[in-house]
Order: structure tokens, then sequence, then C-alpha cells
């Protein structure tokens, strides 16, 4: 008696398995994976630190005026019946400016602005800024340095005196 | 001649998902990238915008089945770290179109885009910060 029972639980526990397995077979789901990939940058703050201010010097006028160029490096050229003494130099205007290594910037100019004698209303035009470089890109250590240039309109007999304004430069990322 | 023979869905990624260059605020931040890639903040962070450096949201383009239908599982978050360096900045809030569950059309082909949200902290240190996490698919 005990072998048929046991053949038989045998049997049953066998027909249970396979079974099993067929359910398991028609509710399979099947999953793809992706990898994606995010980013982004964080950036530093642009800054800008003026060195020098801009000079034209000393400017004798002569009777019929002329212009003044300031180059980057500060060195001056004149037009017309100007004299350039040289005990009183130009300078370039320079500045340093700061952000994210090896990003490239954007630096504005004026177009003009304009120079009033203290103590009186007597104007001098100064235009056509050039830069020192020309396009803008922070060096591996977030800096860069920029001179600035103009040219400076006198007029025949300019009133003497001390002129002078000022202007803004801006800089951002592009 | 040959023959490429797909068994349920092959999926193809043809974006990541980009937050783009941006400046922390004085204050914590978020930005968040919809499935179209476009970008929206909170707080007075700066997002920059340049050609050299995209953002988009995840996109792909999956083929398969005709009318197969899928669900789709997103991370609940990722963690992107600094490029030579150990900060963390976090991704949640992902979203995707279609979003929960999809299905290919009757030709086999389909789309799918996945956003998420950036959180900015003021502090955050500059870097380029980058992290990976995994799109699922499941479908019979």
């Amino acid at each position: 008696m005990k072998p048929k029972t046991l053949w038989i639980m045998r049997f049953v526990l066998v027909a249970t398995v396979i079974l099993s397995g067929m359910w398991s077979a028609s509710a399979q789901t099947r999953t793809t994976d992706t990898i994606v990939t995010s980013d982004v940058y964080i950036v530093q703050p642009i800054a800008i630190y003026k060195l020098t201010d801009m000079q034209f010097g000393a400017i004798v006028s002569g009777a019929s005026g002329g212009l003044v160029t300031l180059s980057t490096s500060g060195s001056r050229t004149k037009t017309g019946t100007i004299i350039l003494p040289s005990s009183f130099a130009g300078r370039a205007a320079s500045f340093v400016v700061l952000g994210t290594p090896n990003q490239t910037y954007s630096l504005s100019l004026p177009s003009s602005m304009t120079l009033v004698r203290q103590s009186g209303s007597e104007t001098m035009t100064v235009s056509s800024f050039v830069s020192n470089p020309s396009s803008f890109a922070f060096n591996s250590g977030g800096s860069s340095n920029v001179s600035v240039g103009a040219t400076l309109t006198v007029g025949g007999n300019q009133v003497l005196g001390l002129y002078t304004g000022s202007f803004s430069v801006t800089v951002s990322y592009q | 001649m040959s023959v490429d023979v797909i068994q349920g869905i092959r999926v193809t990624k043809t974006s990541n998902l980009r937050f783009g260059p941006m400046i922390p605020g004085t204050t914590d931040g978020t930005v968040a990238l919809d499935v179209t890639g476009s970008r929206t903040q909170t707080g007075n962070l700066i997002l920059l915008t340049s050609s050299s450096v995209p953002f988009s949201a995840a996109n792909f383009t999956m083929l398969g089945t005709p009318s197969i239908t899928y669900s789709i599982t997103l991370p609940s978050s990722v963690t992107l770290t600094r490029q030579g360096g150990a900060e963390t900045i976090v991704v949640n809030s992902f979203v995707s179109s279609p979003s929960g569950n999809g299905s290919l059309d009757t030709a086999g082909t389909g789309t799918l885009a996945v956003g998420g949200t950036l959180t900015v902290p003021a502090s955050q240190t500059p870097g380029y910060y980058s992290g990976q996490f995994t799109v699922t698919l499941t479908y019979q």
C-alpha cells in the first residue's frame, strides 16, 4: 500500500510544478533600460574692476584744433595744429574682468562721451572707443585684462582747463 | 541584403537631460526642464544661453512591435557630481511625455521625452556637474 500511495503523491507533485511553469511563462514581462546622462554648468558671476582711468594728458590745441588718438597702450597721436607736450602723457583705461575660466564674454563700450571743463561749461567729445583685446575670454585662471583707448576731438583755441567726464563699461556672459 | 528583427521595443536616445549654463543666485533656486526642453526657474539665479553649452530634455526614439503598450519608470532623483571635485547637485521631479504609459503606433514607432528639476543652492561651487540615471520601459 505504501509504495502505491507514494507514487500517486509524487505524480501530483510533478503535475503541480508543470502547471506553475506554464503560468509564469504567459505572465512574463520584459524591460528595456536606457542610461541617460544629466549635466549642468554652474558658472561664476562675472565682475569687472577698473585699474586705470583714461587720460589724454596735456594738449595744446592751436588755432585749428584737431584729433588726439589714445591707443590701447597709452601712446598718443595727433592731427591738425595740436601739440602734445610730454610733460603729462596719455594713459589708456584698463580693467581686469573676472569670471568662469576659459569662458568667453562680451564687453560693451560707449559710442561717445562728453568731457566738461571744470568750473566752466565748455565741452569736448570722446569717441571711437577701441579695446585690446577686441574679443573677450577668460584665461584658465578666470581672469582677463582689457585696455581701452579712444579719440578726442579738440576745437581750435579750445578754452584752457581740466576737462573731465566718466563712461561705463559693461561686461556679461554671451 | 540584411534584416533587422526587433523583439519588443528598441530605444535610441537622441539627447541627454542637459540643464545648460547658469549662475547661482543669492538665494537657493530651482531650474525645471520640461519635456519640450524649456527651462523655467525659481529664485534669482541667472540662466545663461550659449551655443556651445546647449540645454535639452532627454529625448528618445522607439522602434518595435506595432501598437505595443509600455509603462515608463523614471528615477525619483539623480545626483550630479562636480568634475574634478566631490560637490553634488540634485535633479528630481522627473516628468515624461508620454507620462506613465505609452504605446507605439501602427508602424511600430514612438518617441519619449524626459524632463526634471534641478535644485541650485546659492552657495553651489562653480564647475561642470554630471551624473547618470536609467529610464526603464516595461512591456509584454
